[in-house]
């Protein structure tokens, strides 16, 4: 196995882990967890939107009052079923969204022609940002044009050789040879396992109902 | 046949192949932008984090006249994937939103093109396609994160899509209207029609 | 290059209607939401009435019993001798209560009171 595939299948493994359990401290330590793991792959946290996101998704929540009144803001009841329902959501969103950082963090190659094209696609996508500058004014199309025919072109020339179309970026010869497989040695898969024996682990405390909330 | 990658093309199937790959080409080409964009959308700063502006989505728009329904399927679906690699969601529910609006959208405007794309410029494509694309992702939002909130805040979020839609279609009519690439394209697939000369 | 064809201003016209239309819906009529609010003493406990359920609310003597069922809220049992709160039957429009006094427990309902619907009858004692 390769060694992004393991990262993907590391994390489909993880995810029912996650996702089948509703006990909050148990989900919070969880989503801890694969925050570590997506930042030591090298994926960055950004705590704004993390911020943002937790926030907004339980005020929505609070709004459905549900359950036994903790305090209250004028006429603005913050009830304690809500609030958990809105840090369930809250919670399960963000583990979500580091789990997939995490697995997304080997650069998987995608399997089959639809993986082709999309390498293809990464290509194009390094290219315009390599080249894109800022057009002057009123000639913002003639340099679009300009952009999309280089593209259009250096493929057609390539074509036959069936070669990589824009080798002069070096980020668009980074970001393809990322996609190389590199084989997982045993040490990782014996780490990948730990980190899923980890989410089980920690499921079974949750569904185990010994943890309060 | 549609990922046809037979570079070795000879005889009759060579120009259907090369017909073939340079579709191949501009869904990539048109993907790889639609990937752009939204590194674009991304930086701009905007006031809610869960509005979107949708220039993403122009690519699909430009691709209306030029892809049949299954090609336009293939760029919709590297637009998200794309997406999903380059900011780690592919496996998250970020991506079920993502998806969910664009190939709504999508089929949308499609549909509203093939049927009436004669009585309409790009701004109604557009604007249909953008107000489907919120109502999907209002709907994935109150299912999965929010509950019956979310539609205090829809008028807005809905206003908010119409507005930039109509900046995106007027964008979509000019570029059709002036770009040399676009125009090639469409020149090359007028002549293949009619193969007279 | 802003042609606008006819089918554009049809489509233009069509989402403006929508959403002139929602934002009168959602901001303009006071938010008919009604809550449940059960008191005992000091504590509270509130409920939105969209969703059926079944609550148990601690008092002195016990729990009480509460079903809320298609908007409407009633008292299905409770530990005290009277049942008076059990007789009261079902209320769904704000105003209206349930009181179980042996228990302590106080249900109303919350939210705009629609003077023109309610009539002096539905207030249960």
């Amino acid at each position: 196995m390769s060694k992004s595939n393991l990262r993907i299948v590391a994390g489909l493994l993880m995810i029912p882990a996650f996702l089948l359990q509703h006990n909050l401290v148990v989900m919070a330590a969880q989503v801890v967890f694969l925050m570590v793991l997506a930042v030591a792959k090298g994926r960055r946290i950004k705590p704004l939107p993390i911020t943002i996101i937790l926030i907004s998704v339980v005020v929505m929540n609070l709004l459905q009052v549900n359950g036994k009144v903790l305090f209250s803001i004028g006429t603005f009841s913050v009830t304690l079923g809500a609030l958990k329902i809105g840090l369930d959501k809250a919670l399960t969103l963000i583990g979500m969204l580091y789990v997939s950082q995490y697995m997304v963090s080997g650069k998987p190659k995608l399997p089959g022609r639809f993986g082709q094209l999309l390498s293809k696609q990464f290509l194009f996508f390094e290219y315009i940002v390599t080249s894109w500058k800022r057009p002057e004014r009123g000639r913002f199309i003639e340099s679009l044009d300009s952009v999309l025919e280089t593209m259009e072109n250096s493929y057609s020339e390539s074509e036959v050789s069936n070669s990589i179309p824009v080798t002069e970026s070096p980020g668009a010869v980074q970001a393809v040879r990322a996609v190389r497989t590199i084989r997982a040695g045993t040490l990782e898969i014996i780490t990948e396992s730990a980190f899923v024996l980890f989410m089980w682990g920690s499921f079974i405390i949750g569904f185990s109902g010994i943890l309060p909330w | 046949m549609l990922f046809s990658d037979n570079t070795a093309g000879i005889g009759s199937t060579g120009l259907k192949t090369k017909r073939t790959q340079s579709i191949i080409t501009h869904i990539a080409i048109l993907a790889a932008f639609s990937l752009f964009l939204s590194t674009v959308e991304y930086m701009i700063p905007k006031p809610v984090p869960f509005m979107r502006i949708g220039l993403a989505n122009l690519p699909i728009i430009i691709g209306l006249s030029l892809f049949s329904l299954p090609e336009l399927l293939l760029l919709t679906l590297l637009k998200i994937v794309g997406q999903g690699l380059v900011n780690g969601t592919l496996f998250s529910y970020i991506f079920l939103f993502s998806a969910g609006g664009s190939l709504a959208s999508m089929l949308v405007m499609y549909a509203v093109y093939t049927l009436l794309g004669r009585f309409t410029s790009y701004i109604g494509i557009s604007i249909a396609g953008a107000i489907v694309s919120n109502i999907v992702q209002l709907l994935l939002a109150h299912f999965i994160l929010f509950g019956s909130s979310i539609w205090m805040i829809a008028p807005p979020f809905l206003l908010m899509g119409f507005i930039t839609s109509i900046f995106l279609g007027i964008f979509a009519n000019v570029f059709t209207g002036k770009s040399r690439w676009y125009n090639g394209i469409i020149g090359r697939k007028e002549e293949g029609r009619h193969p007279d000369e | 290059m802003i042609k606008i064809k006819p089918v554009d201003a049809v489509i233009i016209l069509i989402s403006a209607i929508l959403i002139t239309f929602l934002f009168v819906q959602t901001y303009s009529s006071p938010s008919d939401s009604a809550e449940l609010l059960v008191r005992v003493d000091e504590e509270s406990w509130r409920y939105t009435l969209d969703e059926d359920r079944i609550l148990f609310i601690p008092g002195p003597l016990g729990d009480t019993e509460i079903h809320i069922h298609d908007g409407e809220v009633f008292v299905e049992d409770s530990p005290c001798n009277s049942k008076i709160c059990v007789a009261a039957g079902k209320i769904r429009r704000p105003g209206q209560w349930i009181v179980c006094l042996p228990n302590r427990v106080f249900i109303s309902i919350e939210g705009v009171v629609d003077t023109g619907k309610e009539e002096v009858d539905d207030v249960v004692f």
